[in-house]
């Protein structure tokens, strides 16, 4: 992966206020919001990584939620809490990059809404929350659905904590936008849905920037003296994202560059549109592609980007001829990975086979993907896809803790997930997970206290 | 109804001989890195010699016809082609089909609607699923007789001669689709309406139905037309009581569990469950009665006329394994789900739960076979049975492994290996 993955920055080369260096920094503060054991060590088992490597007899020692140390000969600190994983299978905590799990409804039914926010829906008590941790999911991409033209803002969380702040791991994920026309619109009509809303966008700036021009000149008791034009010209450096109406503080943001866009392309012409459109903003190096399968088509186009990419959940596309009705069928992914392109998987409904991660990618290796590949594409690039590659998606020294705790191969058929630790912390452990035990036995599990509902303990 | 059985079976006769000069003289023996026999037997490697559309040896080394071709399947595992004892599409391009002319058909045969050349058959050879049940749609109270076929082959030589059964419904489908049964420019359903409308409703057609066929049978005469039966269908239900044809009861929950046993102890008859999802709540009485379960689909929710209408069982996914321990003769079905929702994912399911590998697959081959009454020629890879093979790319039923090469009475039905190119 090329390092502009990683990239928070923006690329507007925009004096930061005070403002932003405070949301700059808190951008930088640790990831974990559960309360960390001094030192955790993870002995005796084999650690499977995102790229496949497998080593046996590793120990992975954490401090303060943070990875210091993976290998066969760690020294143990004597304070350390040592869980033993001999026998087990380590793996990386899976990263969902775009889902709309745990929202009550995935869209909102006007179409331009980017003032719309992912927290004011996000409900922590959301069962899809316990199920994506039992299923070894530890980041989640929450964000607005695809029905849409500009729909608002998502956010990153953990399956895990009791308020949206708890689960927070980064408040600000993206905007999503539309490339495909949302129910009941064509393609002519999303598109203009869309070029009109950065009108009025515009339009919006431009006023406010001519106020606050003549409000600047009022201050220093000087009349206006400049036509309009002028004044919108000069008041354009004045003009702070908090001076707008906050209806368009969002869309500002993306189009000065300072937020990613996670823009949808159901169709293969859609793609090509959507990459011209982000190119015509210069607003490309913001955009990952979530895309639907008849994409494949046009995968060296999207490769040529350069760009991050988040696979449709159905990755079968299926395409009925119309003189013949022959129906044929591509697996999205292996087009994909054929070219080199790095993607992301996204789980596909249901409550069970596509809802989950380890599935989606046991079917690229089932159709002769590369191993690396496959868990790669539900760890690292996810990772990378949300500019989280340096925190999350692998065991290695300075990520985060984000752990999972297998009773064997990741892709293995009986595997399951026993343990999973969030920042160094036990979040989830099976022989506690009430909730499993009814849904395998069919019989009511009476609540046995504390540690029967997922509270946290230290796993020793 | 004499007529048309006869039919069928001069029909499979003609087709039987067919296939034999189609095939004559081939003996293949595919030698592969693991043979899963269906019947918990694993050989490693695994030899199976197929010759004239039947398996002729299997072992780890067996001895081979001098006249065999012998095929390297290399790391390829091979095992018996699935079985669905409960499948529901084909009959009506893709979508399933309900008889309406009246809630009492068992004299209706499902052959005679089978689309043979349903692209659903296809998917599921392709999917390592080479004979299937097709059940009646449950719309009526005792619905048709099913057919069982081959997913791949020639024609009517498709259908496989099997003991017949007829198929019964106490749950919401033939009772709630009364709504669909109205009379034109009527929104609702009254009392001109001939459907039952609730649980009762169904329970009092198949007992009244069943009574007058045991009615006419004592008093030795022929039925005549009556209110809610024909004199075939009285025909029909007294083949069921004198135990010629089969009865299946598709009983989704506890209840309907309970009340199909309730009326069969009273009409003497034994039956069949399927789809079952609350069977576990039974499981002393199924396994005290032997009562066979075509379980499925194995699912954390409710799908089907099931959800839409408020009749939700309620799940568990520890079902196939309580069943197994309970020592209930089962078998799993994927009801009409294809793909990731396919026989063979269903199967995985289960082995993700914690059954065992060759558990799961008997449960998909050998297990269902035996409560179709087909044990004898389907299901497990043993000498004399028909070959019905699937060549996996990995171990089967894992979700890392699909089907890459599918025989279908010793047929390629699906290849991806052009290993037996040279053959076709």
């Amino acid at each position: 992966m090329t390092s502009h993955f990683e990239s928070n920055q923006p690329t507007s080369a925009r004096r930061l206020s005070r403002r932003r260096w405070l949301a700059a920094i808190a951008w930088m503060l640790p990831l974990g919001t559960l309360q960390a054991a001094e030192s955790v060590a993870i002995t005796g088992g084999t650690v499977v990584n995102a790229n496949g490597d497998r080593w046996e007899g590793t120990t992975v020692l954490l401090s303060d939620g943070v990875i210091q140390d993976v290998g066969a000969e760690v020294e143990i600190p004597y304070d350390a809490t040592v869980i033993d994983a001999e026998g087990k299978t380590l793996f990386p905590g899976m990263v969902l990059a775009h889902t709309s799990q745990g929202l009550d409804r995935a869209n909102e039914n006007n179409s331009v809404t980017p003032f719309v926010n992912v927290y004011d829906a996000l409900d922590p008590s959301s069962l899809s929350f316990e199920d994506a941790l039992r299923a070894g999911v530890t980041t989640m991409h929450v964000i607005p659905g695809n029905n849409c033209v500009i729909s608002g803002m998502s956010r990153i969380v953990q399956p895990h904590g009791m308020t949206v702040e708890a689960m927070t791991v980064r408040p600000e994920g993206g905007l999503k936008i539309s490339i495909s026309p949302k129910n009941g619109f064509n393609r002519m009509t999303q598109m203009a849905e869309l070029r009109k809303a950065l009108h009025e966008l515009e339009q919006h700036v431009r006023e406010t920037a001519e106020r606050l021009y003549e409000e600047e000149r009022e201050k220093q008791d000087k009349k206006v003296l400049v036509p309009p034009e002028d004044a919108i010209e000069k008041g354009m450096e004045l003009v702070e994202v908090n001076d707008l109406d906050q209806r368009w503080q969002t869309l500002f943001r993306w189009k000065n560059g300072e937020l990613p866009v996670y823009l949808h392309c159901d169709r293969a012409s859609d793609l090509l549109r959507g990459i011209d459109w982000v190119k015509s903003l210069d607003l490309l190096e913001r955009t990952t592609f979530v895309v639907g399968g008849e994409t494949h088509k046009v995968a060296a186009a999207l490769k040529a980007t350069g760009r991050p990419v988040v696979l449709p959940g159905n990755l079968i596309y299926r395409e009925t001829d119309p003189l013949t009705g022959e129906e044929s069928e591509t697996f999205v992914p292996k087009v994909f990975a054929d070219l080199g392109i790095s993607f992301a998987l996204q789980t596909y409904g249901g409550s069970m086979g596509e809802g989950f991660l380890w599935y989606q990618a046991a079917r690229l290796v089932r159709e002769g993907i590369d191993r690396s590949v496959a868990l790669q594409s539900i760890t690292q690039w996810p990772a990378d896809t949300l500019g989280l590659g340096q925190h999350l998606g692998s065991l290695e020294r300075g990520k985060d803790g984000n752990i999972l705790i297998l009773s064997g191969d990741p892709l293995d058929q009986s595997t399951v997930v026993e343990k999973v630790l969030l920042g160094g912390v036990v979040a989830y452990e099976r022989e506690n997970d009430r909730r499993l035990k009814e849904l395998l036995t069919g019989d009511e599990i009476p609540d046995e206290g504390s540690a029967a509902d997922g509270e946290e303990g230290t796993g020793s | 109804m004499i007529m048309a059985r006869s039919k069928q079976f001069a029909g499979l006769a003609v087709a039987a001989l067919l296939s034999v000069t189609a095939e004559a003289g081939e003996t293949l023996a595919l030698r592969c890195r693991q043979v899963h026999d269906g019947n918990g037997e694993v050989f490693e490697p695994g030899v199976v010699v197929v010759e004239d559309g039947k398996v002729v040896a299997v072992g780890q080394s067996p001895a081979l016809p001098s006249a065999a071709k012998v095929v390297d399947c290399g790391e390829a595992v091979l095992s018996p082609g699935l079985i669905d004892a409960a499948w529901q599409l084909g009959t009506h391009s893709d979508v399933g089909f309900s008889e309406q002319s009246s809630e009492v058909i068992p004299h209706l045969h499902v052959a005679d609607s089978v689309d043979l050349h349903s692209e659903v058959f296809e998917t599921l050879a392709r999917e390592g699923v080479t004979s299937v049940y097709v059940t009646p749609e449950a719309a009526s109270v005792l619905g048709s007789q099913g057919a069982l076929l081959k997913t791949g082959g020639a024609g009517i030589s498709r259908l496989v001669d099997c003991p017949p059964s007829i198929k019964a419904n106490l749950g919401p489908e033939s009772s709630r689709r009364a709504g669909w049964n109205r009379r034109p420019f009527s929104n609702n359903v009254d009392f001109h309406v001939r459907r039952p409308t609730t649980r009762m409703g169904s329970t009092w057609v198949f007992r009244k139905a069943f009574a007058s066929a045991k009615e006419y049978a004592e008093l030795g005469i022929e039925a005549v037309n009556g209110e809610g039966h024909t004199e075939e269908s009285i025909a029909a239900l007294q083949e069921v009581l004198s135990g010629k044809v089969g009865l299946r009861f598709q009983a989704r929950k506890a209840h309907d569990i309970h009340t199909a046993q309730r009326l069969c102890t009273e009409f003497g008859l034994t039956h069949i469950l399927e789809y079952a999802q609350e069977a576990y709540e039974c499981l002393e009485l199924l396994a005290e009665t032997r009562t066979p379960v075509i379980f499925g689909p194995l699912d954390a929710q409710a799908r089907g006329m099931t959800r839409n209408f408020g009749d939700r069982t309620k799940p568990c996914l520890r079902a196939p394994m309580l069943l197994q321990e309970a020592n209930v003769p089962f078998c799993l079905t994927a009801c009409d789900g294809l793909g990731e929702s396919g026989l063979a994912r269903i199967a995985g399911r289960a082995v993700r739960l914690g059954m065992d590998r060759e558990a799961a697959l008997a449960a998909v081959s050998k297990d269902a076979a035996a409560i179709l009454g087909v044990g004898d020629r389907l299901g497990v890879i043993a000498a004399g049975n028909d070959a019905d093979l699937v060549l996996w790319n990995g171990t089967p039923l894992d979700d890392t492994s699909k089907p890459v090469l599918v025989l279908i009475d010793g047929q390629v039905a699906h290849d991806e290996t052009g290993l037996l190119d040279d053959e076709s």
